[in-house]
């Protein structure tokens, strides 16, 4: 007897042998979000599960990481008033876990749970998204990207594959606004006309507002670009040819041979990872354009900057980016910022406020390590505000309702 | 009834035997049928019995392929291969029959079709595939429509408005149909080796997926540095035939269907149009 229970127990330690990686996510149908201009509009999505209740919808939703090998469950609380689901695009899930409603099963609304289980095989790009009502839950921002990383999550683009230094998730997507806007009266979905081009779920001059958007490198670096795309277009990249873009893994698989080329072009639902090469000093743009799959007529346009900075003043820049603390963001006026700093060390940080058209709104100074700025005079809208400091500088978007 | 006969001579000694199939396409008129709508369309038939699916020749490798084209539409038409030259494309009145012998294709998959005016738009294109396989295959023929303009073009008017389709179909079909044509439906078992063959006849670039399962493409007519690479999200251009080859290694029914979605729905209702299914036995 006590020989059985050893060998099952052996047996199942076996079968599930793989580290183990659970997200608990919240379908969501309430998130209001920022485009440029000062433009917001409904989207629906997924949130990390919190306790305390879970936040509102980001577009995208939260990506999903894991590595090469992990066994992976994704738990699906549906409080929303709508069913939905999660299709794991590109992971090849079990016919129980592929998130298509008539063929697995559907999350019903307000107090159903998904739970989606699937071992990640394959280092590479994959997306998640709702597969109920595809055509208006898509559209609504149901989506994020879902990275399998190398064995061990070591900054390989495969296991055993190139190394990187730095990696970045470019998630494509395009939206027409008015739906979103007005999605009761969404459709016929054959109309569908987007007139809102989209990276990381933000447009032209977000993508520079929002420095986590700038690819930032030194020479020396191996940057590895994470594209993924669920658009109704076509989207073509076109990289610097300083840059030496080679494409490494196509759809979660690796390349063999390797592509090196300028352009590329990703069609809806494809991934490709890409590493640029800082072999010499390059400051410039990535060219995105969106192309419609009638005539490949181009529909749309972004840039995603590329900027090469001095490793020798990567500790003051530092002092910029990871020791602030500011709220409440939104805002009805009043900012906080907090800066923890070195003892004896000196603040003299200049903070300026921009309108979302680049036009100067609010200069002050900060000296001290607590500081309150009052923006309660402004009209309700998105700001930039650039903290500046010496040669650097860090720009936060700022939402004051 | 399809009038397939097969002869078997010797060429030339050097060349060893040589097969030629002989097979009869009809041009055939008649409505599209979906859950949504109804609209006139143009087909190729394995008789004279019009049918909203086109046919699909198949020969093998080193075949010569005697086609005889039977026009019952009342207008003319002809015949021609994408990226084949020396193909008879003469028109082919109402009424009439018409017989080439077509030699030398190569193994892979060929789209065939009217190169006069909008026939092609209308539904005159369908595959040719010249096997050098054992394996079982399934042929998908991706085509959109704008029902008005098939009903303008039916009336020998020049269509009024921008394209804006508003059908889409796998084999003459739109899901729901898609469920019930075996054409369209990718049946197999765990382990076998399917090879499918993705013809894009339409006027719009598709984007096919899969779920369940990678499939490696075999051959792309469009994008010949993409051969080998195993994925499960394909651009199709408008005229790519694509060779891919799947072997399935899980049990269950997965989705096929365009990614850009618009495509799958029937006047613009959702589900619709371009969706079909692997059914994999264990």
């Amino acid at each position: 007897m006590r020989l059985i229970i050893i060998f099952i127990l052996t047996g199942y330690s076996l079968v599930y042998s793989q580290p183990k990686k659970t997200f608990e996510l919240v379908s969501k149908m309430d998130g209001i979000h920022f485009l440029d201009n000062n433009d917001s509009t409904y989207i629906w999505g997924y949130s990390f599960y919190n306790s305390e209740g879970s936040l509102r919808p980001k577009l995208p939703s939260p990506t999903l990481m894991v590595s090469e090998g992990d066994s992976v469950h994704i738990i699906m609380y549906n409080t929303s008033g709508e069913g939905h689901t999660i299709h794991l695009h590109g992971l090849d899930a079990d016919q129980a876990n592929d998130g298509v409603p008539q063929l697995s099963y559907f999350v019903s609304p307000h107090v159903d749970t998904g739970n989606y289980r699937i071992v990640a095989k394959h280092a590479g790009n994959y997306m998640y998204h709702c597969h109920v009502t595809s055509t208006m839950h898509v559209t609504m921002g149901m989506y994020g990207a879902f990275i399998v990383k190398a064995q061990g999550g070591v900054n390989q683009v495969y296991t055993g594959g190139p190394a990187y230094t730095k990696e970045y998730i470019y998630f494509t997507s395009d939206m027409q606004k008015s739906w979103n806007d007005d999605y009761m009266s969404i459709g016929p979905f054959n109309k569908y006309k987007p007139d809102r081009f989209l990276i990381n779920g933000i447009e032209k001059n977000q993508l520079f507002q929002d420095s986590s958007q700038v690819i930032q490198a030194q020479t020396g670096d191996t940057v590895l670009l994470r594209l993924i795309n669920l658009g109704y277009s076509a989207v073509k990249y076109e990289f610097p040819s300083q840059l030496n873009a080679t494409f490494i893994t196509n759809d979660g698989r690796v390349l063999n041979p390797t592509e090196k080329s300028d352009t590329l072009t990703l069609f809806p639902g494809e991934r490709t990872s890409v590493l640029l090469y800082f072999n010499s000093s390059y400051t410039g743009y990535i060219k995105v354009h969106y192309h419609n799959l009638y005539q490949m007529k181009g529909i749309g346009f972004n840039e995603i900057g590329i900027n090469l900075y001095s490793p020798s003043l990567i500790e003051e820049q530092a002092i910029l980016t990871k020791n602030i603390k500011l709220y409440p963001n939104p805002t009805t006026g009043i900012v906080n910022i907090n800066f923890q700093i070195k003892e004896n060390e000196k603040i003299d940080i200049e903070a300026v406020l921009f309108d979302v058209s680049g036009k100067i709104v609010k200069k002050d100074k900060l000296l001290n390590q607590k500081e309150s700025l009052d923006y309660s005079s402004l009209s309700n809208g998105v700001y930039i505000l650039k903290l500046i400091s010496g040669n650097f500088s860090e720009s936060i978007k700022i939402i004051k309702h | 009834m399809k009038a397939k006969f097969i002869l078997i001579f010797l060429l030339q000694a050097s060349l060893g035997f040589s097969t030629i199939v002989s097979d009869t396409i009809y041009i055939n008129s008649g409505f599209l049928v979906t859950d949504s709508d109804s609209f006139p369309v143009l087909s190729y038939n394995d008789s004279p019995v019009f049918n909203q699916g086109n046919y699909v020749i198949n020969i093998q490798k080193d075949d010569t392929l005697l086609l005889s084209i039977k026009n019952n539409h009342s207008q003319k038409h002809n015949f021609n291969i994408k990226s084949i030259s020396g193909i008879d494309t003469s028109a082919i009145s109402s009424g009439s029959l018409k017989t080439i012998s077509i030699t030398g294709l190569q193994p892979g998959g060929y789209i065939f079709y009217d190169s006069y005016d909008y026939n092609s738009y209308l539904g005159l294109a369908s595959a040719i595939v010249v096997k050098d396989f054992l394996h079982k295959h399934y042929v998908l023929n991706v085509r959109e429509f704008m029902t008005d303009w098939n009903f303008q073009l039916f009336n020998l008017a020049i269509p009024s408005s921008s394209y804006l389709p508003n059908c889409f179909t796998f084999n003459g079909k739109s899901y729901p149909d898609t469920k019930m044509d075996s054409s369209a439906n990718i049946m197999g078992n765990v382990g076998d080796t399917i090879i499918v063959f993705i013809v894009n006849t339409g006027m719009h670039h598709h984007a096919i997926h899969t779920h369940g399962y990678h499939l490696t493409i075999l051959n792309s007519t469009k994008e010949s540095h993409k051969i080998g690479r195993s994925k499960d999200s394909f651009p199709l251009y408008t005229d790519e035939v694509l060779t891919l080859r799947v072997v399935p290694d899980q049990p269950g029914m997965y989705p096929i269907h365009d990614h850009n979605l618009i495509s799958v729905t029937n006047g613009g209702n959702y589900p619709g149009g371009m969706i079909t299914m692997f059914h994999i036995m264990p």
